[in-house]
């Protein structure tokens, strides 16, 4: 999928990878492209910009750990950030529906 | 170059592109070297080479230019949400400073019948001497104007969601509703100053100009600030856009 397109689901996406555990970002890439089948494949570098987003909406929260002997930065959803992911999840699964029908009555 | 060599080298021109304070730049390059290098690692666990785990790494997360740009664009929506919301506190502030004494809360706070600011009522004969109408026109039209322009900024990043990004098209139209509000905040406060200080002198029992002198230096104060969000938006809005120049080029 272009990053693009991506570019409008990705607090979404991003919300949902860390709702199961607190991840760092790496991580957070990785889970989206293997749980996308690798389809959601973004530089991953444009990531972080929309974790701080996130994080300053207080939809996330984070905070430095130790690991390797690296400085890591995780994150973890806060229950402002569950609700919003409930919302837009909501709308999505609506959205899905909504042009879902109209491309079965396409066919 | 080495491996390690690549990365410090991505890091000095992702900080050279990079917007924002130290503070903010520790925190972003501290988390990509943390991001490259555990890419290096788990490509070198599957046999991958060392320079060539590097480059893949550096490659997957993208040029210095496109991640501070979308780091640019991220700041720059904070500071348009920020100023937006300094600006309509500002007007409410003062709005509620000078006008919102009402009788029935002025007599809850033992203020004045009218407020602080106003003689009280009503005035000999009720009528404003026509030689301050100007500025008293001028202060309320400018004032609405700012109240207007801070309210259509607010409307523009608050109809998106709290914290939602904001697309490109709407940053420079939300910055420029600000300036509008601020310098229209600041046009009011100096003629509404003006009409306090000419009332002092026309109408007899106003407050004593050291009482407007000091409203003038509260609402002063409150267009400094509100001026510091304002001036800070339109900084990252222009060093967002030079970068984007930049990156044309």
């Amino acid at each position: 999928m272009r990053g693009e397109a991506l570019k409008g689901h990705l607090d979404l996406l991003l919300l949902a990878a860390v709702r199961a555990r607190p991840a760092h970002g790496y991580a957070i890439i990785e889970n989206l492209r293997l749980r996308s089948g690798g389809s959601l494949d973004l530089p991953e570098g444009t990531v972080y910009p929309v974790l701080h987003r996130l994080e300053r909406a207080g939809f996330l929260r984070s905070r430095w750990s130790e690991a390797s002997g690296r400085r890591r930065r995780t994150y973890e959803v806060t229950e402002e950030g569950l609700s919003e992911l409930r919302a837009r999840e909501r709308d999505w699964r609506e959205f899905s529906r909504a042009v879902e029908g109209v491309l079965v009555e396409a066919t | 170059m080495n491996g390690s060599r690549r990365i410090k080298a991505y890091l000095d021109a992702l900080g050279r592109e990079l917007p924002g304070g130290r503070r903010f730049k520790g925190r972003v390059l501290a988390e990509v070297e943390d991001h490259l290098r555990e890419g290096v690692r788990r490509e070198r666990v599957d046999g991958v080479p060392a320079p060539e785990a590097e480059w893949r790494a550096i490659e997957r997360f993208g040029s210095p230019g496109l991640v501070a740009r979308r780091f640019a664009e991220d700041l720059t929506g904070s500071g348009a949400r920020a100023a937006a919301w300094a600006m309509i506190l500002a007007t409410l502030g003062v709005m509620f400073l000078r006008f919102l004494p009402s009788p029935a809360l002025g007599e809850l706070l033992g203020m004045p019948s009218n407020g602080f600011f106003e003689p009280p009522g009503p005035w000999p004969g009720d009528i404003l001497p026509p030689h301050l109408r100007p500025a008293m026109n001028v202060a309320q039209f400018a004032f609405l104007a700012s109240l207007a322009a801070g309210a259509f900024a607010l409307w523009r990043v608050w109809r998106r969601g709290w914290g939602a990004e904001i697309p490109d098209g709407e940053l420079s139209v939300v910055v420029s509703a600000t300036v509008l509000a601020l310098v229209a905040f600041a046009v009011s406060g100096v003629a509404d100053t003006v009409f306090m200080f000419q009332r002092a002198e026309a109408v007899p029992g106003s407050p004593s100009p050291f009482v407007h002198a000091g409203f003038a230096a509260v609402r002063a104060t409150i267009t400094a600030l509100g001026g510091y969000f304002v001036v800070r938006a339109v900084v990252r809005l222009l060093a967002l856009q030079r970068l984007r120049v930049n990156q044309n080029n």
